[in-house]
């Protein structure tokens, strides 16, 4: 009988499907949910220290579907989810009993999210996190929403140093779709981060031109949706072939098909949140259950089996098939000349 | 702005004076249950084929006026929030 049962961290979890950190993941009720609709495991919503207070507090509205057909009732495939989500609205203390309680109540696996924008801070959540009984922590260095302008070569790799000396978990880091996806990768590799969950949403923007002014808060927001699957799923095979590190894959993901696409180009989990934003939380258990059909299906035993099996045929360019002989470049459709 | 952010019955920047949260005009809900299956703040619930918004559990993020076909859900204030809109400015050194 075919499981989706796998190792990931050095923990088995149920399923590779995983909520990612934002609203589904806010609160203590949710856990109980993603557990029930078969999530392998939650990443929580991200704390900040004390410095970003004001990321506790929310604006009104905060969500606007782009391009979202309403008629559709669920079935559109693609869609921009344009946001300005923010961090857990509760102090430091009250992060730590929510991964206290999640970890409690359930048995899935439980992942603590944290920025800061100084080594004290990282090293002060990320051991209040382990503390609480956190599975693993994850560092969210590319939140669209994070404020600054910190690079990763100045303050990022420091802090990844410092949270992997001071805590025993494994350490995943959420990096932002860039072209430096693989370099920051291999670094993290060499820091010793267990994991990397690729890739953030982008920071974009979208105005209104009849009040001439960005919508909602007058600030960018975050853009994602399936349509950021295409370069995620590229940036996921070339970390997969390049560097030897765990990959946790995220963006995009709309259904079972989505997800089995991450797994063949190498990634162990399938993070989550713009479909059950959207759908429900029944996207999970339909995506485990798709997943599991598939194997029945291709006699699958275990998802190792196909895990990064596309990602080892993509071919070097100097390698692809061309034709010589090829007609000049001239103008298109000119029918006459012929 | 205002018809585009769903803030139609209201000056544009009433968001920026009240905090606003969802209600539901109940002649229009159509009974589709879309807002209560969208809403991540256990805020709405279907009662009698109609859509019910606990004003105490609103956060107002928006996420039920992008489901709701008829649009059958407007901004109101939300006069549990005592205290007016919260802006800290905050300054981050480069490099």
């Amino acid at each position: 009988m075919p499981t989706l049962e796998i190792n990931f961290l050095g923990y088995r979890v149920k399923s590779p499907i995983f909520v990612a950190s934002g609203p589904a993941s806010h609160d203590v009720k949710q856990i109980p949910i993603a557990q029930e609709v078969g999530a392998g495991g939650v990443v929580l919503k991200t704390v900040v220290s004390d410095k970003f207070d004001y990321m506790r507090y929310w604006p009104r509205p905060r969500y606007k579907l782009i391009d979202w057909d309403k008629k559709m009732n669920g079935k559109s495939q693609y869609f921009t989810l344009y946001s300005y989500e923010q961090a857990y609205s509760g102090s430091i203390e009250d992060y730590f009993n929510f991964v206290k309680i999640s970890k409690s109540i359930s048995d899935i696996m439980i992942i603590g999210s944290a920025f800061a924008d100084d080594i004290k801070d990282w090293v002060y959540l990320a051991k209040g996190i382990e503390e609480a009984g956190a599975d693993a922590i994850e560092l969210d260095i590319s939140s669209p929403h994070k404020p600054g302008t910190i690079q990763f070569e100045t303050h990022f790799i420091q802090a990844i140093k410092s949270v992997v000396e001071n805590v025993k978990i494994p350490v995943l880091v959420k990096l932002a779709p860039s072209p430096d996806v693989l370099h920051q990768a291999k670094m993290c590799k060499e820091l010793g981060a267990g994991a990397v969950t690729l890739c953030n949403r982008l920071r974009g923007l979208e105005i209104d031109i009849d009040s001439q002014k960005p919508i909602f808060h007058g600030y960018y927001g975050g853009v994602g949706g399936p349509w950021t699957k295409y370069y995620n799923f590229k940036y996921v095979s070339e970390v997969y072939n390049e560097v030897e590190i765990t990959i946790s894959a995220t963006s995009g993901v709309l259904n079972w098909i989505d997800a089995l696409k991450y797994i063949m180009l190498g990634a162990t989990t399938v993070q989550l949140l713009s479909a059950i934003i959207v759908n429900g939380w029944e996207t999970i258990s339909r995506i485990n259950e798709g997943l599991l059909n598939f194997m029945i299906e291709k006699d699958i035993e275990h998802l190792e089996k196909v895990r990064g099996v596309a990602a080892k045929n993509i071919i070097q360019p100097d390698l692809i098939i061309r034709w010589s002989g090829e007609k000049k470049g001239g103008p298109r459709n000119v029918f006459d000349d012929w | 702005m205002a018809k585009y952010i769903g803030l139609k019955p209201f000056p544009p920047n009433f968001h920026d004076r009240f905090a606003p949260i969802a209600k539901v005009i109940d002649e229009k809900c159509i009974g589709c249950e879309r807002c209560p299956k969208i809403c991540f703040f256990d805020a709405i619930k279907m009662k009698s084929k109609i859509a019910v918004i606990n004003q105490d559990n609103c956060t107002g993020c928006g996420l039920c006026f992008e489901a709701c076909p008829v649009e059958a859900i407007i901004w109101v204030q939300d006069e549990s929030t005592q205290t007016g809109p919260f802006v800290q400015r905050y300054m981050v050194k480069k490099g």
